[in-house]
């Protein structure tokens, strides 16, 4: 496993590595495997699990033989920290969209806000959002969306372990949740502000766990670019 | 850090920069938040970012006298903060009433628009521009394509349930709460001064102090009392207790800020020096004596050891 304390002569890429990497807002998830890609120049590597470009936080890659693995990764439970802001919807539930719909928030309570959360606990079902990687007919869903064409895609069951509101600053409310595998917080949160009668969209997001591996462990480009550098000059040696 | 204070140059040293604006006063926690995103931003689409930020602060020009708020920080100690968060480029707008008075759609024209030629812009949730504060994020979200600007709005930074700002920040050191005032902040609060010469009441009861006065007199100063303070001159850096308010034990003497250094014994009259508050020790009180005062100020040390030794500040 790399991480931040990971001993870099140790490392084999071929052989496989699990990495436990930190994003940066803005890149999407196929940008950080180009990117990590381009560093240790490597063919076979995948992730446990899309971050959407303006969402951070950890991802689990998988080099060589390791990407056997990635399906034990992509199953575990993972956890999210984030900001949502209420009055106000957009077509790709985050910021990437603009404003499409607003409402009135004066009447929103703390109260009803907090209760809010108890629907979505437990089994739910949701629809992934028009602007996801889904592939519906062979083709990625969010490509129709910024066509402007509405694919019908499908509901799906999930299970959310925990909703805990952290924080509320109207419009915006900080958010804990804790969900299964192929849950979209995006939908999440889209549907917390439909069900106050209002509206709702994720304005930061930040993976800090999947399953017990936490982001702080995670590391960035930079350090990773250090550790390979610092391997290759110890096999030089 | 480059400094800026001539914006119309610009263009030619930073084509199409990622920048943001604000006030920027104290540079604390909620300020970080958007200056991370700033560096995000800047990093993905491989731009020059800039910090844009006024001076003096917009409300010492726009309130009425009776109700300009005390500042957390110079422009001095602004630089300074923001060169600690490698922060680039910094330019700086002079405020003035006449600036106050352009509309928000004439303010992003003529600066972000066309001198500036920006190609992101970061926003604070509660930043406003223009002509009574009427240009916001709402307002350069939805004419991102008109401008051909991208816009990206930064939430509050929630502590305790509370967002974060400089007015809060104030009210605290004012309230007396310096550690609440420090954890917003990031760092311990701080101010500048001048050792001047005092009464030398202090060099009696073998509690010599400097005197201070504040190179900037509009600075917020935390709520009277007993501090333990981290003092920095000369590149030397010593703790010490720092005692602010109208001296009520010694008769006549008015107010003023004097700090007892722990182990120094030197003379630094004249000389810049940087206080840090770490921790309210005890409020300002009146002794019956000078024997009780300096009984007191022996406790103050002990306690002020016991802190600095558990690095508990």
């Amino acid at each position: 496993m790399l991480s931040k304390t990971s001993k870099p002569y140790l490392l084999d890429f071929v052989k496989g590595e699990v990495i436990l990497f930190d994003k940066p807002l803005l890149y999407s998830s196929f940008d950080v495997i180009r990117k990590i890609k381009k560093i240790i120049r490597i063919r076979k590597i995948g992730h446990a699990g899309t971050l959407d470009p303006l969402a951070t936080g950890l991802m689990i890659l998988c080099t060589g033989k390791k990407t056997k693995e990635i399906d034990q990764f992509q199953n575990l439970p993972k956890t999210y920290s984030g900001t949502m802001k209420l009055g106000a919807t957009t077509r790709s539930f985050d910021l990437e969209t603009t404003v499409d719909h607003v409402f009135d928030i004066s009447n929103l309570t703390h109260d009803t806000i907090i209760n809010a959360t108890k629907h979505f606990k437990g089994e739910i079902m949701q629809f992934p959002p028009v602007f996801s990687a889904i592939k519906i007919d062979g083709k990625r869903v969010y490509q129709s969306a910024r066509k402007g064409e509405n694919k019908d895609i499908p509901s799906r069951k999930v299970i959310i372990y925990d909703f805990q509101i952290t924080a509320i600053n109207l419009p915006f409310v900080d958010f804990i949740i804790c969900c299964s595998k192929g849950t979209y917080i995006r939908s999440l949160i889209h549907d917390f502000g439909k069900s106050l009668d209002n509206g709702a969209f994720v304005s930061d997001l930040r993976r800090l766990k999947i399953g017990d591996y936490h982001v702080d462990d995670a590391i960035n480009f930079a350090e990773f670019s250090e550790i390979v550098n610092s391997a290759e000059k110890i096999v030089l040696e | 850090m480059r400094v800026f204070t001539n914006k119309s140059n610009l263009r030619s040293e930073l084509p199409n920069p990622v920048v943001t604006l604000g006030t920027f006063d104290g540079v604390h926690l909620g300020h970080r938040k958007v200056l991370d995103k700033l560096i995000n931003v800047g990093d993905k689409f491989n731009r020059e970012v800039l910090v844009i930020t006024y001076w003096p602060h917009p409300r010492t020009i726009l309130s009425p006298e009776n109700d300009i708020p005390k500042l957390l920080s110079t422009l001095e100690n602004k630089i300074y903060l923001f060169e600690k968060l490698s922060i680039p480029n910094l330019l700086i707008i002079a405020f003035t009433k006449e600036l106050a008075e352009k509309r928000h759609d004439e303010f992003v024209t003529e600066l972000l628009v066309n001198t500036l030629n920006v190609h992101s812009v970061v926003v604070g949730y509660d930043h406003r521009f223009g002509k009574n504060r009427t240009g916001s994020f709402d307002y350069l979200s939805e004419n991102s394509h008109s401008f051909n600007i991208n816009v990206f709005e930064v939430a509050p930074f929630m502590l305790n349930n509370v967002p974060i700002s400089s007015t809060k920040i104030r009210k605290a050191l004012i309230d007396g709460h310096l550690d609440y005032a420090n954890q917003m902040l990031g760092y311990h609060y701080f101010v500048e001064g001048k050792v001047i010469k005092g009464l030398k009441l202090g060099t009696k009861i073998n509690f010599p102090t400097a005197n201070i006065a504040l190179d900037f007199a509009k600075q917020q100063l935390p709520k009277d009392g007993v501090y333990l303070v981290k003092t920095e001159f000369d590149n030397l850096s010593f703790f010490g207790m720092l005692n602010t308010g109208e001296n009520p034990t010694v008769k006549g003497k008015g107010r003023s800020i004097e700090v007892h250094l722990f182990d120094f014994n030197g003379n630094i009259y004249g000389k810049k020096i940087k206080i840090s508050f770490l921790k309210n020790l005890r409020q300002e009180k009146k002794f019956s004596s000078v024997d009780e005062l300096k009984e007191q100020l022996l406790i103050d040390k002990q306690t002020s050891l016991e802190i600095i030794n558990s690095n508990s500040f």
